[in-house]
Formats: C-alpha cells, sequence, structure tokens
C-alpha cells in the first residue's frame, strides 16, 4: 500500500506549488518520518508526472523504503516560457519545500535535482548549507547550462543566433534584466536539430532566457559555483548521453573535491542517455547504496 | 505556509502507447449508503491541467456531495498547442479511453464537464457521440465559460488588440504551409502571435501555437471547436454556466448555446450567470451548489 498526497503551498514570494508527495504506509508516524526522503527538482518543461526520472523514479525508490517529495516549482510546464520561470528564483521554492518537510518532522532530507534540476539544486546547495540536507543528487548537471545551450545552437546554426538572442535580450531588458518590466516571448528554430519543425525549437522570454541560459546567467553556470557545495553529492549522468558531454560529471566533481568535499561520489550509468531511468536497475542501485551509507 | 492536504489519487490510464494522466476523486461522502452517480469528467482549457481552475476546485465540492469525478489532462494540456500535439481532434479516442475506465470501474452514468476551451472539447465529443444506444452511459453535459465559437472568439480577440500577426495572415499562412490535408501534414512550425491578448508585446498578451494546433482549434474551418455547430446535435441534459463579467468570452455567448440547444430540440438546458469573471473565481462554492442541485435533481429521483 502506497499513500500519495497532492499538496499545494506557497512561497515566501506567495507563488503556489503544487508537489506529490510519496509515502510508505506506516502505522508508525516515528519511522515514516525517519524514513529518507528525496525532494525533487524536475527538468525543462517539466513536472512530477514528466516521463522518466520524474515520473519512474520516486516509485521505483519507494519499494526499498525511500519516501519522496516531487514539488512543480515555478519553472514547471511553461515557466520558462510564459516568464515566471525565472532560475535565481528557484530559491524560494526549494526553500519553501524544505521549510514544510522539516515542519512535517521529516529528518533525513535528501535532493534529487534531474537535469536543469540538477542546475537548480547544485546552484541553491551552493548559497545555502542546510544541515537537515543529508545529500544531493545531481542527475545530469550540465557544466554549464549558457555554455551548452551556446554550443548547441552554434551547431544547427540556430535562428536567431545565441548572439542575436544575447543582443536583443541586453537591449530589452536594459537596465537590469530582474527588474526590468519589460519582456517578450521568442522562439529559437533549430535550437535542437536541422529543421523547422516544432521538434527542433526552444521558446523563452529574454527575462527567463537571460538568468538560465545568457552569458551572464552565473548561476545556471554549475562549474563556477559547485565548489562551494559542502553537502555530499552523488553525481548521475547516463553513458550514453546525448545532451551532456561525457566528462561533465566527472569534472564537477573534480571541482568539489579540489574545494575540500571528499564526500563525491560520479556514477555512470550504462545503457542509458540523458534520463538514467533507461536503465532502472543501475540508477536505483547507485541511489540506494549511496543513501544507504549516509543514513 | 498554507498546507492543504488533498485526496485525490493520481492515476494513468493506458491509451495505446501512451497514456493519459488524471486525478481520480471518489468521494467518501456516501460511506453509509452507496455512491451517488453520476461520476463527473473535467476537462481543463486552454494550456491547462487538471491541477488548475475548476477541474482542481470542483470534485472536492462534488465529493462532499457524494459525487466522485475524474479530472483529466487530455493532449491538449499544457504546452501541447506549442509543440504541435495538442490537436483538438485527437481528444475524442482520449474520452472515449477515459469512459471505458469509468465503466470497468462500475460506473454507468457519465457526466462530461470542461471550461472554457474545455467546454468546446465536452460539446464536440457528445456531439460526435450522440446516439444513446451507442453510448448509453454518456448521461450529460456541463460546459463552463464555454465560447460560442473558439474561432470566432480567438479572431474577434485578436482583431481588437491588432496582433502582430493578423488573423488572416496566420489563415493564409497555414493554409499554404498545411495544403494539402492539414491532419495529415508532416510539416510543421510555432508561431508566435504578439498583441492576441492585449496592447502590449509582454508574454501575457503573446499566444503561441503550431500551425497544424492552430488550425484545428482557432482556425476558420475549425468547426470542432465551434460550439455552436456542435451544441445542436446533444440532445442528452446540458448545463451552462458562466461568470456575467466574463471578459474574455461574450456572457451572451452562453444564452446563445442555450438558445440554439433549444432550438434544436434539446428539452433539458439550462443557463446559469455568476456573479464573476471567466475563471469563475470567487464563486467556487455557488458554482458547485448550481451542479449539485443540477445533477441531484435529473438522478437522484
Amino acid at each position: 500500500m502506497i499513500r500519495k498526497n497532492l499538496i499545494s503551498f506557497q512561497t515566501k514570494d506567495s507563488f503556489q506549488l503544487d508537489a506529490l508527495l510519496l509515502l510508505s504506509s506506516s502505522d508508525n508516524k516515528e519511522d515514516i518520518l525517519n524514513t529518507p526522503i528525496i525532494l525533487y527538482i524536475h527538468g525543462v518543461l517539466g513536472h512530477f508526472l514528466a516521463r522518466g526520472t520524474p515520473r519512474l523514479l520516486p516509485q521505483a525508490l519507494l519499494e526499498h523504503g525511500i519516501n519522496s517529495f516531487s514539488v512543480n516549482t515555478r519553472m514547471a510546464f511553461m515557466g520558462q516560457i510564459m516568464g515566471v520561470g525565472i532560475f535565481d528564483d528557484i530559491i524560494n521554492d526549494i526553500d519553501a519545500s524544505l521549510d514544510l518537510l522539516k515542519k512535517e518532522g521529516f529528518s533525513k532530507i535528501f535532493i534529487l535535482g534531474y537535469s536543469l534540476g540538477a542546475n537548480l539544486v547544485a546552484y541553491y546547495a551552493s548559497k545555502k548549507s542546510d544541515p537537515c540536507i543529508h545529500g544531493l543528487i545531481l542527475e545530469g548537471c550540465a557544466f554549464s547550462l549558457p555554455e551548452a545551450q551556446k554550443k548547441r545552437w552554434d551547431k544547427w546554426n540556430s535562428e536567431p543566433s545565441y548572439d542575436e538572442v544575447y543582443r536583443k535580450a541586453k537591449e530589452i531588458l536594459e537596465p537590469d534584466p530582474y527588474k526590468s518590466s519589460k519582456d517578450q516571448i521568442f522562439i529559437v528554430y533549430r535550437a535542437w536539430g536541422p529543421t523547422f519543425n516544432p521538434f527542433h525549437i526552444e521558446i523563452f522570454t529574454y527575462k527567463t532566457w537571460w538568468f538560465m541560459r545568457g552569458p551572464e546567467a552565473h548561476n545556471a553556470i554549475a562549474y563556477k559555483l559547485i565548489s562551494k557545495i559542502k553537502a555530499p553529492i552523488l553525481f548521475l549522468q547516463g553513458e550514453n548521453d546525448d545532451i551532456l558531454e561525457p566528462w561533465e560529471s566527472k569534472e564537477l566533481a573534480n571541482l568539489v573535491r579540489e574545494a575540500g568535499n571528499s564526500n563525491v561520489t560520479v556514477k555512470y550509468i550504462p545503457k542509458a542517455m540523458h534520463d538514467c531511468m533507461e536503465n532502472p536497475d543501475e540508477i536505483i542501485k547507485a541511489i540506494v547504496d549511496w543513501i544507504s551509507q549516509l543514513t | 505556509m498554507k498546507v492543504k492536504f488533498m485526496e485525490q489519487e493520481l492515476i494513468s490510464i493506458p491509451f495505446g502507447k501512451s497514456k493519459i494522466d488524471a486525478l481520480f476523486y471518489h468521494t467518501t461522502a456516501q460511506s453509509d449508503q452507496s455512491e451517488k452517480e453520476p461520476i463527473v469528467i473535467h476537462v481543463h482549457g486552454f494550456l491547462g491541467n487538471f491541477l488548475d481552475g475548476s477541474q482542481r476546485f470542483l470534485p472536492p465540492i462534488l465529493a462532499k456531495a457524494g459525487y466522485s469525478s475524474l479530472a483529466i489532462n487530455t493532449r491538449m494540456a499544457n504546452f501541447s498547442l506549442f509543440f504541435g500535439f495538442g490537436i483538438l481532434e485527437d481528444t475524442v479516442p482520449q474520452i472515449d479511453t477515459a469512459i471505458v475506465f469509468l465503466k470497468e470501474l462500475g460506473y454507468k452514468k457519465i457526466i462530461l464537464s470542461g471550461y472554457s476551451l474545455g467546454g468546446c472539447i465536452v460539446l464536440r465529443y457528445a456531439a460526435l457521440r450522440n446516439d444513446p444506444s451507442s453510448y448509453p452511459s454518456l448521461k450529460g453535459v456541463i460546459a463552463l465559460a464555454t465560447p460560442r465559437s473558439m474561432p470566432d472568439s480567438i479572431r474577434r480577440r485578436w482583431d481588437r488588440w491588432k496582433s502582430e500577426p493578423s488573423y488572416e495572415e496566420v489563415y493564409k499562412r497555414a493554409k499554404e504551409f498545411l495544403k494539402p490535408a492539414p491532419y495529415n501534414a508532416s510539416e510543421d512550425r510555432t508561431i508566435l502571435i504578439y498583441k492576441a491578448r492585449g496592447d502590449t508585446y509582454r508574454p501575457e498578451h503573446t499566444e503561441i501555437y503550431t500551425y497544424k494546433t492552430w488550425w484545428f482549434l482557432a482556425g476558420p474551418e475549425a468547426d470542432g471547436a465551434t460550439a455552436y455547430k456542435q451544441i445542436e446535435k446533444i440532445k442528452i441534459p446540458i448545463l451552462l454556466t458562466q461568470g456575467w463579467h466574463d471578459d474574455v468570452i461574450d456572457p451572451i455567448e452562453t444564452f446563445e448555446l442555450a438558445q440554439i440547444s433549444l432550438d434544436a430540440g434539446n428539452k433539458d438546458v439550462s443557463a446559469f450567470y455568476l456573479n464573476t469573471g471567466h475563471a469563475l473565481e470567487m464563486k467556487e462554492d455557488e458554482l458547485g451548489d448550481i451542479i449539485i442541485k443540477w445533477l441531484d435533481r435529473r438522478f437522484q429521483k
């Protein structure tokens, strides 16, 4: 028997979040609160029902006694398209989620970020060293979101180009991009492949792009901030990742170790691309083993 | 922090190689007796999903009165209009599947309820499935804040704000792009319409479609989204409700839909107005009361 609860709560800046709480059924509340629980942060245009890791992993880990709290942040669904999904503001969403779990009495909290979510979690943990966080699982964390996108757009000759978008964004958002009351949606054709078809486009507003993918999106550049993280980290990356370069997780881990945090593990998941749930047995084993070492 | 624990169960209904995500709200209000029927299927509006609007707030209200609900995410949910897979006509087999799912659970009486675009979807469905001998479980339709015609409504709005590009320009390009058979066209393209919902270029005044999703939702040939052409084919009970201060859809449209249905011979058409706007905000309980009374009078005799 599994308990699933849909929960709504507010951040301190009054953003309404939805989350899915999955708990193994136990009559003993103390047992539940002492069981490891993972706070999940989804990827680009994601949510807690998105295919792959967000949808499948919580349920799979529950069978190994690990509970979950999957949050739809302000970047969920169309956040980046409609202008509300500002990368830096995610700190409020994770704060509110952790506050809720702590208030309920959960004592063994981990955070898992998937893809974009991994970069969001890395940013959060570099700013906040909350002792309630037992560890971070960063699945498919990009070395740098801005640089990865520039490289990809250049590869496919995107229309408009990265530099054109940057110029336009500066013009629209000046002088202060965060406070700017001006914003506009734009489409980038050939962002993911060689055609103009919808599955090769990307859509942002200038403001969401600026803070997630622009050259000045400093909080989305993981290699610049990862060394500030003091919590244990498990990096996960598919061996056949088609979005990240094979070295990205390894290099991020090296930066963390060089900064004095030795509690870092890197696991490349065989037979998996960007979504490690393409090999569920391996990712589940990696997470279960790592969490059991820490609890 | 305000925390609200919901009791809905998240489910996935198999649909071909895909699935339909849904929130199933099983009432416990009738624990000492048998559960009331019908059960209500809720369909979201434009860019919506089962986590927002009436499909979120109505199920708990109905459950208190003994009615269970299933709020579904159709092909039109979230950003599907932007990426080409949100074709209105494709929601019909999804609703078929949701109904079969409920029948397999033992429900015999089903009501379809849709909000805004969802209203167009449920009217389209009920018009296509209007033979009671073939579809005996479909017992009624609730259309909330539903436009008389989605294409006309969008065209009027775009004209009003002088959208860029204009409705005519998009139509011309879509025809050219999707010919000869829009549904089977292999090429598609995402488009932005600035000043579609207001007089600025800001995101909240912008709409996004692909030519194909636009064609079947907003194009002049989108009969499936033209509610007045659908409602006249429906002979089961219909409840229409709209906010009197709706600034998205003219309040007269609910009246007109009701009149068309009555003129076409439907003997059980009801229309109500609430003192609120398009989202029916702040009138959730009142709307719930209207629906509960409407259900009770027809199905609890």
